[in-house]
């Protein structure tokens, strides 16, 4: 569904280029979970907001579901973003003033929903993550935990087919971490696509795909592994 | 989506409820100082009678001392009246106009039958019959007096004041005025005006005051002692225990207007003028160059500077005033919106568009310049009254807002906080939505 | 304190720095030049006037009857007035100092066709008592004689022979020898006839002090006989408001006098300069107002500025800054704002006096003025930011540790 051919991203500052990505060239699949890692400041967070539509890449072409979204309006890309692309943050990223229930109301809001439709989401949605009883409560009264539970709640919310986390568990202690881990396991399960950076080696296992961002580019483990496999059998069916 | 985003300007506004109610605050100080000399402004410069503005014009003659050297560049540099000798006979001369009028005013004192009512004094405004129907003065009983009173009968045109005062408002008609003045038959009252001014006075000025009542000319002008308020300019000596040389002396001091069928006749009048200056020429009057002019309304509040001077010194303050506040507003409001920045990302992220964006803060700002709007307006009126007690009389038909000026008022306010939203709202809505992501 | 780096933080959010910068300056010029206009108007107003204000009142009076004889009328009236008690002195004349009436006309040191000096200059009309009830000193010659005083009925005219002119009227008409005993010409007087100066008194005010040269003034001594009159009077200090009421009752006794108004002189100064207090007042509230929002802006944005970097203090707290740095900082960022503002200002400032100067005539910027602004603002500015920056230090430098 994604697909990113030749992706360059040059981030200038005063007179001071900065290539945070070059060379950049991923597919990744429906209903794939593919774990990000690599050092601090190789572009993984680059590559999310690229892919998120947060921002645009100096060159190359992104193409999202078949259609090319280089070049599309804000409004467009807007929309593209609010009901195809979940986000979730490393930070929670939750509005302080808005009570649970508001929060996860946000994408929904730019999406057009009647109250009605919008109601049965975000019930729908707080109920995935266990936190339906919480619904009006602030932010500030919940656990970090239990804001990513709510972040990711919000995320889903429009059941968006593409899934964009960036170290969602890098402000949580192991326990937590597992149980969003957990619960993005299920989500994956139940079709949406997943993009995750994290550090965390132990939960970038438990995705079905690796990849590893070096430098502005992608090395595929999994590719690697599988290219590597794929060769010793073939060498093991010769023999 | 217009509901939500005036709910979340009004969690915003909640949430930062000192500054927001300081913005609108500031908002109203400057919206109400502005709207305070917007109105007084307003009402000394508007024009007074805009049916008819351009068609009514006073006429300035040069007939000074021929050993005056003075230059008349414009009709500023004239007395803004006539010698009575002029005046009553270009009331003779044949001008290319539908009607004029010559007057001047003087004090009396009112002699009330009712003893329970005191003497007062009025002032007289001594005119002639068309006075009324030039200057388009309402009657709310009876009307000018005839063509024969204009000869010069004790008739009176009375205000609306007066008759309430001593005829407690009837019709009063019929009735007579004592005077110390003489005994007047009334033949109409007229309705309290709704101008600023009484614009067709040689000298006009805001605090100016309307005369009481009205009489023909002719009844008082040979009258001794004779009276008169106002101002009078001579430049030729005269036998000043002679009434008559009086009349005929160079002394300006009469007010006289005409009313053209057309504003187009202005240079045929003009001409008729020239022609009757030239006739007196010949008889050894008018010894300076050709100077006659013809002023209609407007021009004549400028020539006077009417709206000039305190008005215009107030006006530019509180305009300055205004200008700080709007800055002082952009300034809370780009700050505000920078700290609501994230909040701005992570909208943007979930699906917000840039117009999105900028449409709810323009939101909140329009709440806040509505409310701030509002109360400028309430403290506009406030402001009125106040500045009325400071000017004492002189401002007393200033200090009403009209519905145009409570229209400007809230057009003003919103437009001044729209105004100062708009470069808040597109910083805010044009960052770059992932810039405030990262955690910092 | 190093000013670089919190020049460069500064330069990161230009427009609000520029926005607040802009806003002290326009402040700055409108506080500066309305100073200056309320100044120029007190110092107007604070003008010795000639006239004994607490202690004198003016009578107007006119005739109900009109065949009746003002002469006889006027001269008991005049008799009632000096004969009540705590009256010092009285005099008829229809023209009173700072009341709005002006009678005006100008005088010439030849008769006409002669060359010679012609000076403008507005009158009064007295008879010899008019030198106590106001409160001039006759520094040349001498006060009028009673015989000199000229009486008149209404519709006469006459030739007043006896003079006393201002200072400022002297000086111009004889600026090198003295005025007293010389003869002077009123181009009015178609016979030209010789008016004599007997006195030169220092200073009285004219009827409305905004016209030029309001003390440009001459005394006539002439009493007309007339039906409407005014009655100057001045009373023994403190005794002006029993006199007032006294003469009023007096001279209400007379069914066939109406006395029309009773007015200090003290008032007649207030209506005088009526509008100049009332642009006093509101320019006076256009300042407080403007140092009202400009407290509010610099708080405001000091306010924001804190919580914005509220990690960054923090951090800073944690990496060793003490509360006193802290405060120090924002100190000296307000203190830099309110300086690049101040600068800005005095150019508008000046801009602004001139235009005002060009149109309204209110007169040059004292250069005191732009100081007195400028350490306002200072001032202002400094108190206004304090209290945030205190509450900046009191942020705790585990701040820095704990997530948003
Ligand atoms: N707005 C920007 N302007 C300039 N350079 C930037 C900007 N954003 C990122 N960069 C640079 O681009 C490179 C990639 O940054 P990115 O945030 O994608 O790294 P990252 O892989 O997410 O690192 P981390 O694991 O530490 O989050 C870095 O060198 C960074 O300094
Ligand atoms: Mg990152």
């Amino acid at each position: 569904m994604l697909s990113m051919k030749k992706i360059e991203m040059v981030y200038r500052a005063d007179m001071v280029e900065t290539y945070a990505l070059r060379n950049f060239n991923l597919d990744v699949n429906d209903g794939e979970f593919v774990a990000v890692t690599g050092p601090s400041g190789s572009g993984k967070t680059t590559f999310l907001n690229i892919a998120g539509l947060l921002e645009e890449p100096t060159s190359g072409t992104y193409e999202l579901d078949g259609e090319s979204v280089g070049k599309l309006s804000d409004k467009k890309r807007s929309q593209i973003r609010n009901e195809k692309v979940g986000f979730i943050f490393q930070g929670f990223n939750l509005m302080p003033d808005l009570n649970i229930f508001d929060n996860v109301d946000v994408p929904l809001r730019y999406r057009g929903f009647s109250g009605a439709e919008r109601k049965k989401l975000i019930e729908e949605a707080l109920e995935k993550v266990g936190l339906q009883s919480r619904m009006k409560h602030l932010p500030s009264q919940l656990s970090g935990g239990q804001q990513q539970r709510v972040a990711i709640a919000r995320a889903l919310a429009g059941k968006p087919r593409f899934l964009l986390a960036d170290e969602p568990t890098g402000n949580l202690d192991s326990l937590m971490a597992q149980q969003v881990m957990q619960m993005l396991e299920d989500i994956n399960a139940e079709g949406t696509t997943i993009i995750m950076v994290t550090h965390d080696p132990e939960l970038a296992v438990r995705a079905r795909r690796n990849i590893q961002i070096l430098d502005g580019s992608v090395s595929d483990l999994d590719e690697m592994m599988h290219r590597v496999t794929e060769k010793v059998s073939a060498v093991a069916e010769e023999a | 989506m217009f509901a939500y985003y005036l709910r979340l300007a009004w969690q915003s506004i909640k949430r930062n409820i000192i500054i927001s109610s300081l913005m609108v605050l500031a908002l109203a100080l400057g919206v109400g100082s502005f709207m305070i000399t917007m109105t007084v402004y307003y009402y000394a410069s508007s024009d007074p009678i805009p049916e008819k503005s351009d068609r009514l014009l006073a006429i300035q003659l040069d007939a000074g001392d021929i050993e005056s050297d003075y230059e008349v560049e414009s009709s500023k540099d004239l007395w803004a009246s006539l010698t009575y000798l002029d005046a009553n006979n270009l009331m003779e001369e044949d001008l290319p106009v539908v009607d004029k009028t010559l007057h001047y005013r003087f004090g009396t004192l009112v002699l009330p039958e009712d003893k329970d009512i005191d003497y007062f004094g009025a002032e007289v405004r001594a005119t002639t019959r068309s006075f009324f129907s030039m200057f388009d003065i309402d009657f709310i009983y009876g009307g000018s007096w005839s063509e024969a009173d204009d000869e010069g009968k004790n008739v009176i045109v009375i205000n609306e004041e007066i008759n309430d005062k001593l005829f407690s408002g009837e019709d009063s008609v019929g009735q007579t005025l004592k005077t110390n003045d003489g005994n007047f038959k009334i033949v109409g009252v007229i309705k309290t005006w709704d101008i600023a001014m009484p614009y067709f006075e040689p000298y006009p000025h805001i605090g100016h005051e309307f005369a009481e009542v009205y009489a023909p000319i002719n009844t008082f002008i040979n009258k001794e002692p004779f009276s008169f308020n106002g101002s009078m300019n001579c430049w030729k000596p005269f036998d000043r225990s002679n009434h008559d040389a009086f009349l005929q002396a160079e002394c300006a001091w009469v007010g006289f207007w005409v009313e053209l069928a057309s504003k187009d006749d202005k240079p045929q009048l003009i001409e008729s003028l020239n022609n009757y200056t030239a006739n007196q020429k010949t008889l050894g009057r008018f010894q300076r160059p050709t100077n006659n002019f013809a002023t209609d309304v407007n021009g004549w509040l400028k020539q006077h500077e009417v709206a000039e001077g305190p008005v215009q010194l107030m006006q530019s303050m509180s305009f300055l005033f205004l200008l700080v506040c709007l800055i002082n507003t952009i300034g809370l409001l780009a700050a505000k919106f920078i700290g609501k920045s994230t909040d701005v990302s992570v909208r943007r992220a979930l699906g917000a568009s840039k117009s999105d964006i900028f449409k709810q803060n323009l939101i909140e700002v329009s709440l806040i310049g509505f409310v701030g709007g509002l109360l400028g307006l309430l403290f506009a009126v406030v402001g009125l009254r106040w500045v009325r007690e400071l000017f004492g009389d002189s401002l007393e038909r200033f200090s009403t807002l009209d519905p145009t000026l409570i229209i400007m008022g809230v057009v003003v306010a919103i437009l001044a906080s729209i105004l100062s939203g708009i470069y808040p709202s597109w910083r805010a809505a044009s960052a770059p939505p992932a810039a405030n992501l990262k955690t910092q | 304190m190093e000013i670089r780096p919190i020049l460069s933080a500064l330069s990161r959010t230009k427009i609000a720095v520029f926005l607040i910068i802009l806003q002290i300056a326009i402040t700055l010029a409108v506080i500066t030049n309305a100073i200056s206009i309320v100044n120029k108007n007190e110092s107007d107003m604070d003008r010795p006037t000639g006239v004994d204000l607490d202690n004198t009142f003016v009578v107007s009076i006119s005739t109900v009857n009109l065949e009746s004889d003002p002469k006889e009328i006027m001269q008991s009236e005049l008799a009632k007035i000096t004969a009540t008690p705590g009256v010092v002195a009285v005099t008829p004349g229809p023209v009173v100092p700072l009341s709005g009436n002006n009678w005006c006309g100008g005088l010439s040191t030849a008769p006409e066709g002669e060359d010679g000096t012609d000076v403008h200059m507005c009158l009064y009309r007295g008879n010899e008592n008019f030198a106590n009830v106001y409160d001039f000193k006759i520094i040349e010659g001498r006060n009028f004689l009673p015989e000199e005083i000229t009486y008149l009925k209404e519709g006469e005219d006459a030739h007043i022979p006896y003079i006393m002119v201002s200072k400022a009227v002297a000086d111009e008409l004889f600026p090198d020898e003295s005025a007293v005993g010389k003869n002077v010409y009123d181009g009015g007087d178609a016979e030209q006839r010789p008016k004599i100066i007997v006195g030169v008194f220092d200073q009285l005010i004219g009827g409305s002090p905004q016209r030029n040269n309001p003390f440009n003034m001459r005394i006539e001594g002439l009493v007309g006989w007339q039906n409407f009159t005014r009655y100057s009077i001045r009373t023994e200090p403190g005794e002006l408001p029993v006199v007032m009421e006294k003469i009023e009752e007096v001279l209400k006794l007379d069914p066939n006098r109406y006395v029309s108004r009773v007015r200090s002189m003290q008032e007649y100064k207030k209506l005088a300069y009526e509008t100049e207090s009332a642009v006093n007042s509101m320019l006076k509230t256009i300042v407080t107002m403007l140092t009202f929002i400009n407290i509010l802006g610099v708080v405001s944005l000091a306010w924001f500025n804190v919580n914005k970097r509220r990690k960054q203090i923090g951090t800073r707290r944690a990496l060793g800054a003490r509360k006193g740095d802290i405060i120090k900082y924002f100190l000296t960022e307000n203190w830099l704002i309110t300086s690049m503002g101040i600068v800005l200002g005095v150019a508008i400032a000046l801009g602004l006096n001139y235009l005002l100067d060009q149109s309204l005539e209110v007169g040059k910027m004292q250069p005191q003025f732009l100081v007195f602004g400028a350490v306002l603002l200072w001032v202002i500015g400094l108190l206004a930011v304090y209290i945030p920056a205190l509450r900046a230090s009191s942020i705790s430098p585990a701040t820095a540790t704990r997530s948003v």
